[in-house]
């Protein structure tokens, strides 16, 4: 909205020396005449109520006590009616009777609405009582008030069976609840929120809500998007510069046959290949150097994991063993047999004690380094696996078409998630939450893990009967990159599935794409014996002045979006939107 | 090349490398058995797992000259027999994209059980 000139700097003082001028209205806009201000009015789009209430909102939050009482006072609107105050005092302050008050003076619509409302705070009020070892008066409400307000008997038989915990502890741990002291109660006022009227009450940082959500969408219509947005207000996001990672940097040879795996280490100073010629190298990233070989396996070395300390290699390999090697001196450790087919895949524990091996011998092994069998299962043939960050959820692929998750921590199977083709190999994001299957007849779906469904598709590479091993890479893990067999590397914007470049410098077929936020860079490794480094674009965060990116272009880039992936790539932004837990108003 | 799964064939009538023991193809997958290679005997299949494909070369034989790429064992290395890209008599077209497996070379277990 523009601002008539003179108003900005009595906003921008804000010390409030034009109060005492008047009237609220000859204060708005000062020096203006009744028709200028009419239009200038007529420009917005939104509701003047809303807006202020925002204003107010943000005031407060940021403990602008006297502005607010001003813009209250000068707007003639409130930022909470007193219900809504008397509300938030009572919860805050474990007042429930109050609160009941509360809910009724403000009116809640619906009876069942009423009820989904009362049962949050009752449910608050009950978990109160226990905490404070109330069991009989506990017992009441759950019995006269609680039982009145749902149907769901199971929700009651749990809340029921938290009577029995024998300690405080036991009852937060139980009912994953922290405490009348710990944020529950502004978790209460905030569950409460959906049901009540926005009107009455704004949701929590709403100010702050929409700007986020600004910012997220400028990302996703952003062309280029490989640097992360700043936080900036005053210019749309859009990087500029050079599409990620155009150049190539340097090529490491030293492998006498195909390179089958790389894989950074945690530190993105040291990367690790294996290949088809037996032997595994670790090189350095600063001056790009051989720093260890290491030989020993007397079949192809197909995978690598890094620990995920640094400190050890594992490396699996098609002679159905896995080796163990100490990644600073290139020492061999420890021999892992087990397999009885080839070994298709390792990953680290969290721990760096211990890692988990999947063979095509229906084995998924849980190996010490001390050289013992954790625990083994019988699973599917085992194409490919991915562990979560947190190291409780294991993906496997098997060699039909089906992604398999497990339970890590029990190594029982949860569920599965269908594809369309052989899955030849996965790759997770670092948030855990993707997934990416890399399909025998050319495609990459993307998996929501949290959702259990399929997001996206990427293609355009070329792929037939070769595993090539894809990643997600780039600034917050918004590209995926994969190899071909053109001797491409192939690299999609992530959430809208368009091909953002064509990576030219290998001759052969690309086996393995792997990507270091550390390092910043992407490393390919070929048939043609050699490994390449594709750094990311490394500059300023984000360069928004680049010339000829106006905010017509990013329109543009807007309207060719298209609309499924918009709708997708919303809910995505809400979410994350949603998960700050802020407990300001 | 590059990597390849290795692929597990169930059921009956699994051949497999001789060499190696590596499953290479089904018998469902026989179009022909009149076919000769250069250790004697050799079978048409429509498709076969876990080969690698040689370079590309022009071959002159009983039926014409022909494109064909050699295959071999995926695990051993070991020659097994080749495969057609392109044959240039138009009776022959049909072999386009099959398969040869040299008998000697690969291992049938309903018949060969005990005998190597």
């Amino acid at each position: 909205m523009t601002l008539p000139p003179g108003s900005s700097s009595s906003n921008s003082n804000g010390n409030g020396t034009q109060a005492p001028a008047g009237g609220s209205g000859l204060l708005r806009y000062p020096g203006l005449d009744q028709e200028t201000r009419r239009v200038c009015l007529q420009e917005s789009e939104f509701d003047e109520e809303q807006v202020v209430r925002l204003l107010l909102q943000e005031l407060h939050n940021r403990g602008f006590a006297d502005s607010f009482a001003l813009l209250q006072r000068e707007s003639g609107y409130t930022l909470e009616n007193e219900p809504i105050a008397q509300l938030r005092r009572s919860i805050l302050g474990g007042d429930w009777p109050a609160v009941e008050e509360a809910l009724l003076a403000i009116g809640l619509g619906t009876q069942d609405n009423a009820n989904d409302a009362l049962f949050i705070v009752k449910r608050q009020h009950f978990l109160e009582l226990l905490e404070a070892r109330k069991l009989k008066q506990a017992l009441l409400v759950l019995q006269n008030e609680l039982s009145t307000l749902t149907a769901d008997t199971q929700h009651l038989h749990r809340l029921s069976s938290l009577l029995m915990c024998p300690s405080t502890e036991d009852l937060r741990a139980a009912a994953a609840w922290d405490g009348s002291a710990g944020r529950s109660r502004l978790l209460v006022l905030e569950a409460l929120q959906a049901h009540i009227p926005p009107g009455k009450m704004v949701p929590i940082r709403r100010m702050e809500t929409l700007f986020g959500q600004a910012i997220a969408r400028q990302c996703e219509v952003c062309r280029n998007h490989v640097r992360p947005a700043s936080r900036d207000l005053y210019v749309d996001h859009a990087c500029s510069g050079p599409v990620f990672p155009q150049e190539l940097q340097v090529t490491l040879s030293g492998h006498t046959d195909e390179v089958w795996y790389v894989a950074f280490s945690p530190d993105g100073r040291h990367l690790a290949s294996g290949s088809r010629d037996k032997t595994c190298i670790v090189w350095s990233m600063a001056d790009h150097s051989v720093v260890h070989r290491l030989c020993g396996h007397s079949g192809e070395v197909s995978y690598l994991a890094w620990s995920p300390d640094g400190r050890y290699i594992v490396s699996a390999s098609n002679d159905k063993t896995l080796r163990l090697w100490d990644a600073e001196t290139g020492e061999h450790l420890q021999t892992f047999r087990g397999h009885d087919e080839t070994v298709s895949s390792c990953r680290w524990l969290g721990d760096s004690d211990r890692f988990i091996s999947g063979g095509l011998d229906h084995k998924i092994i849980i190996w010490s380094t001390n050289g013992t069998i954790v625990k083994q299962i019988s699973a599917p043939r085992v194409h490919d696996m991915v562990a979560s960050a947190d190291c409780k959820l294991l993906l496997v692929a098997d060699d039909k078409s089906d992604i398999h998750a497990y339970d890590l921590t029990t190594l029982t199977f949860l569920y599965n998630l269908e594809e369309s083709a052989e899955v030849m190999s996965l790759a997770l994001s670092a948030d855990s939450r993707y997934c990416i299957a890399e399909l025998r007849d050319g495609e990459l779906h993307m998996w929501d893990l949290a959702a259990r469904t399929r997001m996206r598709a990427f293609s355009g590479h070329t792929q037939g009967q070769f595993v090539i091993r894809c990643t997600f890479a780039g600034i917050d893990d918004r590209l995926v990159a994969t190899g071909s067999e053109d001797g491409m590397v192939y690299v999609w914007n992530r959430a809208t599935g368009r091909l953002l470049a064509q990576l030219k410098g290998h001759t052969k077929t690309i086996n393995v794409c792997a990507w270091s936020t550390p390092a910043a860079a992407l490393a390919t490794a070929a048939d043609d014996k050699t490994i390449r480094i594709w750094p990311a674009y490394r500059g300023a965060p984000s360069d928004c002045s680049a010339p000829g990116h106006s905010r017509t272009t990013q329109v543009a880039a807007a309207a060719a979006t298209p609309a499924a992936s918009d709708a997708e790539d919303d809910a995505e932004s809400m979410v994350s939107a949603n998960n700050s837990l802020d407990f300001v108003i | 090349m590059g990597y390849m799964h290795q692929v597990f064939l169930g059921g009956k009538g699994v051949f497999a490398c001789r060499e190696c023991r590596t499953h290479v193809a089904l018998r469902a997958q026989i179009e022909s058995r009149q076919y000769t290679g250069q250790c004697g005997r050799a079978i048409l299949f429509a498709d076969v797992v876990n080969v690698r494909a040689g370079k590309e070369e022009e071959r002159s034989m009983t039926t014409g000259v022909h494109i064909v790429r050699d295959i071999f064992c995926m695990k051993c290395n070991k020659y097994v027999g080749w495969t057609y890209i392109k044959a240039y008599e138009p009776d022959q077209k049909f072999k386009e994209g099959k398969f040869i497996l040299e008998r000697e070379l690969i291992y049938d277990a309903a018949r060969d059980w005990g005998v190597y």
